[in-house]
């Protein structure tokens, strides 16, 4: 204090002598109340708060397990009818009815698991078909929604970061995709890649055993639905790039490298992210439709379409085949969708203003 | 109308005319690329049918003159014979099948219209009241289920648990059921896209401003509120047309309804490669003709669009 000169009468300083030095404890005040948040940490927070969209995570984590953890420990398989595993005839079991070898098992004193859902009509044990028919289309959602982020996150961004001709020729090339009928398309595709798979040289590979319908799945998803994702992302770009922190960035001397990284992925990532997000239903459906039209998963391997497409047949008799897939795919889709909504609503509120 | 709007529609004719000939290249594509169809030389064919097709199209002649012919006879409608079928014509096929699904297409896409827009109206007017959040719950759920699955769930319910409905779609009556099942999915939508449109239109100013200047109550809602909630559900034209089409495959199949639908089912099941190439490129024209007409009555409805 007594370095300072005194206040001279007319000077506008400030009279530091009637300041004082602030305590330790008024020094406490001034820090933080509340750790900083991120805008990643904020959506989270959100999310989380959010009843529904919890209940969905909650109810996917258990499909998921289910679908993954279970079929290891699972003392049956999808493939194996009752006549290869016991019995001379194929029997078509309801819920918890043992076959008759497995019932002389029984009576034996020997342990077996019991078929909780029954067996299909050539005697495979429904349970492990459904788990592993949720396995199949959860898969087929999950790689699907993550072809359509790689190749529409990378064409958009190329296209809305270079701008101009590119953008133009590549946003051309974007509407011309958009405006095919896709599920005709994947039809089409689907019809020839089975053809392909089955009669031209790569029967028997690998790729075959997946299944016609799979491969065309990802095929069509690579070539047709990563368009919309590639608008998004390009939209994202496009608005980002004319905002002042990318200019000033810019100024400082940032290279492209750089601001793609440190401004534009991190500031597009949560639309990417409901958007894939969104797209998972959307895939889900597209198997199913195609495994009812034969065109999906190949015999033994069961999908949700397919055993609700084998179901039809016993619909008098045996409701319970057709409702169980199609719960698990209502349980799988519902959550999903009310998930993306969630999402978006949480990190993206702009949009919830915006109605819809 | 301004120029600007006839340079808009220009362009959109031409990508138009463009996609649908890349639907047409894309199952020429196939058609040779695929080891089983019936262009693939290799392959024991019906004679009859090989002699028709090697005629037709030239099957000896360079790739691109086969192609020349093959749009050709496209322009003409003329789609060959059908492989399974054997004795018709694809061309013929598709007619009788275009009339039923065009039946079905129709009454269930006004069906999802009309009662999506009035069940969305209701709802965004009883905003919070039960009957808001019933409907809220229902679409959701509906949503969420894939067509074929709804189509069986109502056969199921409606033809075996409470049989009250006939299960065939040939008989009088029975076109009720799958006309029900493939609505239900964009009745859903529709009064989801009406409801939170409407939300949204209601609480604008304008809105407000008729009120004020002492308009009455159904004046305000028809000519100020709904007119103005209803052009987002235009956009959404589109992929219900896609929906619909799609869909009335699987429930054509499943009420064994003799549309299109079925046949393109059946030539997909038994590899009548003629068939898929006609109904597929049929088919698209269809919807992207479609899909034009609603994109310029949308401009023309909403005059906010950007048209560059």
């Amino acid at each position: 204090m007594e370095n300072f000169e005194a206040k001279k009468f007319f000077s506008l300083h400030a009279d530091l002598s009637v300041f004082e030095p602030a305590t330790s404890e008024e020094k406490q005040m001034q820090s933080r109340m509340r750790e900083s948040s991120s805008f990643f940490k904020d959506g989270l927070r959100k999310l989380r708060r959010d009843k529904v969209s919890m209940s969905c995570v909650i109810v996917l984590v258990l499909i998921t397990l289910i679908a993954f953890v279970v079929p290891p420990f699972f003392p049956y398989d999808y493939y194996t009818t009752s006549a290869s595993r016991n019995s001379n005839s194929t029997k078509f079991l309801s819920l918890f009815e043992y076959s008759p070898k497995e019932q002389a098992l029984l009576d034996a004193g020997e342990k077996v698991f019991p078929h909780i859902l029954g067996t299909d009509d050539l005697g495979r044990d429904y349970a492990a078909r459904v788990i592993y028919g949720t396995r199949i289309s959860l898969l087929v959602g999950f790689v699907a929604a993550l072809i359509v982020v790689l190749i529409g996150v990378t064409f958009g961004a190329i296209s809305g970061y270079l701008g101009g001709k590119v953008d133009l020729i590549m946003m051309r090339f974007v509407d011309l995709i958009y405006s095919l009928p896709d599920m005709l398309v994947i039809i089409l595709l689907s019809v020839s890649v089975k053809d392909i798979l089955t009669n031209g040289p790569l029967a028997g590979s690998g790729i075959a055993k997946l299944g016609p319908g799979l491969v065309s799945i990802f095929i069509v998803f690579g070539m047709l639905y990563w368009v919309g994702m590639a608008r998004l992302v390009r939209g994202q770009v496009l608005s980002l790039k004319s905002q002042e922190f990318i200019l000033a960035s810019e100024a400082m001397g940032a290279g492209s490298a750089h601001i793609i990284r440190k401004h534009m992925i991190p500031n597009s990532i949560s639309v990417i992210f409901i958007s894939a997000a969104l797209q998972i239903p959307s895939a889900i459906f597209t198997e199913s439709f195609l495994s009812f039209l034969g065109l999906g998963v190949s015999i033994p391997m069961p999908s949700l379409g397919s055993l609700a497409s084998e179901a039809r047949g016993f619909l008098t008799t045996r409701p319970y085949l057709l409702l169980i897939p199609v719960l698990s795919i209502f349980m799988i889709i519902l959550s999903l969708n009310l998930l993306g909504t969630g999402l978006r609503d949480a990190f993206d509120p702009r949009l919830k203003e915006a109605g819809k | 109308m301004s120029s600007k709007m006839f340079r808009y529609m220009g362009k959109r004719l031409i990508l138009a005319i463009v996609t649908i000939l890349i639907i047409i290249a894309l199952t020429f594509v196939v058609m040779h690329a695929v080891p089983s169809s019936p262009f693939n030389k290799e392959k024991a064919l019906p004679p009859a049918i090989k002699a028709a097709l090697e005629a037709k199209y030239g099957l000896d002649k360079p790739l691109g003159q086969q192609f020349i012919n093959y749009l050709a006879n496209i322009m003409r409608f003329d789609f060959g014979d059908s492989i399974y079928y054997q004795g018709n014509t694809v061309l013929s096929l598709l007619q009788t099948g275009l009339k039923t699904s065009a039946r079905l297409g129709l009454t269930a896409a006004g069906i999802a219209l009309l009662v999506g827009i009035l069940l969305g109206s209701l709802a965004a007017l009883g905003r919070d009241t039960i009957g808001d959040k019933v409907i809220q719950v229902l679409t959701t759920a509906l949503v969420a289920v894939p067509s074929f699955v709804l189509a069986l769930i109502m056969l199921w319910v409606f033809g075996v648990w409470w049989p009250v409905l006939p299960t065939r779609g040939d008989i009088p009556m029975g076109s009720i059921m799958p006309t029900i099942a493939l609505a239900l999915y964009p009745t859903a939508y529709v009064t989801r896209l009406t409801r939170s449109s409407m939300l949204d239109v209601l609480g604008q100013d304008y809105i407000r401003t008729a009120y004020a200047k002492g308009l009455d109550r159904s004046m305000v809602l028809f000519k100020h509120a709904l007119r103005n909630a209803l052009t987002p559900v235009i956009t959404y034209a589109g992929p219900m047309i896609a929906y619909i089409v799609c869909g009335s495959f699987v429930v054509e199949q499943i009420f064994s309804m003799a549309g299109l639908g079925k046949y393109f089912v059946n030539s997909i099941q038994n590899s009548d490669y003629t068939m898929i190439m006609g109904t597929t490129v049929l088919l698209s024209i269809v919807m992207i003709s479609l899909n034009f007409i609603c994109d310029i009555l949308y401009t023309i409805v909403d005059k906010r669009v950007d048209l560059s």
